[in-house]
């Protein structure tokens, strides 16, 4: 069976007859109009206990408004677009740039976002450091990994563009370097982390399909800088959200949605200082990473030695990767987090069980062990026991991949991948992407058989070259 | 009353514009969400928060340029959300789903092409579901589809390279007559 085949087959739908009922048409028209024209209750399950008086000085404001609307000549607000378009016209050569911003998540918006008990106020800080161009920030915003701690509240990174990049977790105060060359942005963690971004261009679908237009209020400056000041229509949201763009950069500098979910630029520094090093090769060519053929760079190459760890297992006890050597052995590396990316979302399929039958079934000649990444040791244990896995399972619990070497931090980058190293300790093929029970049973497969990796139809396979 | 929508929504003019608009839309916003998601209840449930978010933009101030697309471009974000709710629900459900494996597969053989796909669709995961809607039924190109679910495009690619195995896989499962 061919696209085509599912293109004629869904095609069928499209020509089933369906009429709504009258009722619901009648009854749905008076609320659409009336909603439409803000005439009154637009309230679906008015509140049985509300007293009266409350709603006299609404409904009031509400009829005023409507009459004055009626006389007043409303200019045709800018788009959002038109306005970034405007700061953008300002940009000379970019100087480079540090920007520490906030990202507050109310509890209700992150339980629905992961599924999971999380703190009240979610806060992020994040330390962005800019050289170049203005895709180049883009990408780079896009790129600030969504720190998500399940047991700690804050997290805070510097990122910089180029060769260095430093790890700073507030809550251990320690930090991290990683001074590996030639480090660019993966799109597939780009997609993960793209709700992070403060800007609000194509770059961030999320942010920008939501705002439909954008009308300036007063407020000129913010943060001491020349900014205009917006309230921007959020798509299917009574209240509107409110928004400030720096007038030099086109950055968002603070945007509040009517879901509570709050970015705020806490400073932006036009001169910053940076440590040697930090900005050592040129970034001009830096990928944009909107092709899908780009490879990118990882901090480990094929063939080289695998750094090892040692890590608490989700039940108990330590596992040490070097008490795989001598074997060849598969990582899987997954988030209960990561939701159906991660399992699959078939059952029969299930990565996770295919892992746990190599473990079961080859245990002996393959070394198998699965590695949750940025997660709770006790919901780990709940999907290893939905499941009764039997392979270790490694619990790492800060995102920042402090517990693991920063190599291999660097090579992982989301969830789920596949590592795969030889018997001596060496890479030999990495993928990152969804994978499903069959795509690593192929793997295993050719694992214990000696032959090449298969390379994963329609999934990404981050073979570097050795 | 007619006079204040103009102030507000710049394409109706009147009253009477803005009920003709809905009375012309709102069957073929009923047939996206019926075909979409098979079941009338949902359907209505979608199509009435189509509507009233598309009032409240009305009451707000949008300007819509292009009324039919800028509906639709409504209805397709709450397919999306709706999708991404089943998402979420998801680990529940494949729990239940263990718990009972067998489905009953033998019930009706009747063998409309349509219904086969209709229960086929039925059987894919809803993140592979909403993939597969989108880029067939609503015609989206990938990055066109990528950029409405919020995924890149090769994670879109491998979305729904799975949810075309899922498809065809379930397809073949479900009864026919030959």
């Amino acid at each position: 069976m061919t696209n085509d085949f599912i293109q004629e087959a869904l095609g069928l739908l499209e020509r089933e007859d369906a009429a709504p009922r009258a009722e619901f048409t009648d009854s749905l028209r008076r609320r659409f109009l009336d909603e439409s024209l803000g005439v009154a209750a637009p309230e679906p399950a008015p509140s049985r206990s509300a007293p009266p008086r409350m709603w006299l000085p609404v409904a009031a404001v509400a009829v005023l408004l409507a009459i004055v609307g009626a006389f007043l000549v409303v200019p045709k607000p800018p788009s959002a677009s038109a306005v970034i378009a405007e700061a953008k016209a300002n940009f000379g050569d970019l100087p480079p740039l540090r920007a520490v911003v906030e990202k507050i998540v109310p509890a209700s918006q992150l339980k629905a976002e992961v599924g999971a008990p999380v703190p009240d106020d979610w806060r992020v800080v994040t330390s962005i450091d800019f050289q170049d161009d203005l895709t180049w920030r883009r990408e780079v915003l896009k790129d600030i990994h969504d720190p998500f701690t399940p047991e700690g509240t804050t997290g805070s990174y510097t990122v910089s563009t180029e060769s260095t990049q430093l790890f700073f977790d507030p809550v251990s105060g320690t930090a991290a370097v990683d001074p590996a060359p030639q480090w660019t942005p993966d799109q597939s963690r780009l997609n993960a982390l793209m709700e992070v971004s403060p800007t609000f261009d194509q770059a961030s679908p999320v942010i920008d399909s939501a705002i439909q237009g954008c009308q300036v209020i007063e407020g000129d400056s913010r943060l001491g800088r020349p900014a205009s000041h917006l309230r921007c229509t959020v798509q299917g949201e009574v209240s509107q959200a409110d928004v400030w763009i720096d007038g030099a950069t086109g950055m968002v500098l603070s945007l509040t949605l009517p879901n509570g979910i709050r970015f705020e630029v806490l400073s932006l520094d036009e001169q910053p200082t940076f440590p040697a090093g930090t900005f050592s090769t040129d970034t001009a060519d830096a990928p944009t990473t909107t092709g899908s053929s780009q490879v990118p760079q990882t901090g480990l190459e094929i063939g080289q030695t695998v750094p090892v760890w040692t890590l608490p297992l989700a039940d108990g006890g330590q596992f040490d990767l070097a008490s795989l050597r001598g074997r060849p052995t598969i990582v899987y590396v997954w988030a209960t987090w990561c939701g159906l990316t991660c399992s699959g979302g078939d059952p029969a399929n299930d990565p996770l069980v295919a892992v746990d039958q190599a473990f079961r079934e080859h245990g002996e000649e393959l070394g198998v062990v699965t590695l949750a990444w940025a997660d709770q040791t006790k919901a780990v244990r709940g999907e290893i026991d939905a499941r009764a896995l039997s392979v270790p399972t490694v619990a790492v619990s800060d995102p920042a991949g402090t517990e693991l070497p920063p190599t291999l931090w660097r090579s992982l980058q989301g969830v789920p991948a596949l590592v795969v190293i030889d018997a001596n300790g060496r890479l030999s093929g990495f993928y990152l992407g969804d994978l499903q029970g069959e795509d690593i049973r192929q793997v295993v497969d050719a694992v214990l058989g000696g032959n090449p990796l298969p390379d994963i139809g329609g999934k990404t396979q981050q073979q570097l070259p050795s | 009353m007619g006079e204040s929508v103009k102030q507000v929504a710049g394409s109706f003019a009147t009253e009477d514009e803005l009920r003709a608009f809905y009375d012309a839309m709102l069957p073929r916003v009923f047939s996206y969400f019926s075909r979409r998601c098979g079941s009338t209840a949902l359907a209505e449930d979608l199509t009435q928060e189509t509507f009233l978010s598309a009032a409240r933009e009305i009451r707000h101030g949008s300007v819509v340029d292009e009324p039919e697309r800028w509906i639709f471009g409504l209805a397709r974000h709450r397919l999306v959300d709706h999708f991404r709710a089943q998402e979420r629900e998801g680990r529940r459900l494949r729990l239940a789903w263990q718990a009972e494996e067998t489905t009953d597969r033998s019930a009706e053989a009747r063998s409309l092409s349509r219904e086969q796909t209709r229960a086929a669709l039925d059987e894919v995961p809803p993140a592979q579901r909403l993939a597969l809607t989108l880029r067939y039924l609503d015609g989206l190109t990938i990055p066109e589809t990528a950029t409405a679910i919020g995924r890149s495009v090769r994670a879109t690619e491998s979305l729904l390279v799975r949810g075309r195995q899922s498809f065809r896989r379930a397809y073949q499962e479900v009864p026919h007559d030959e």
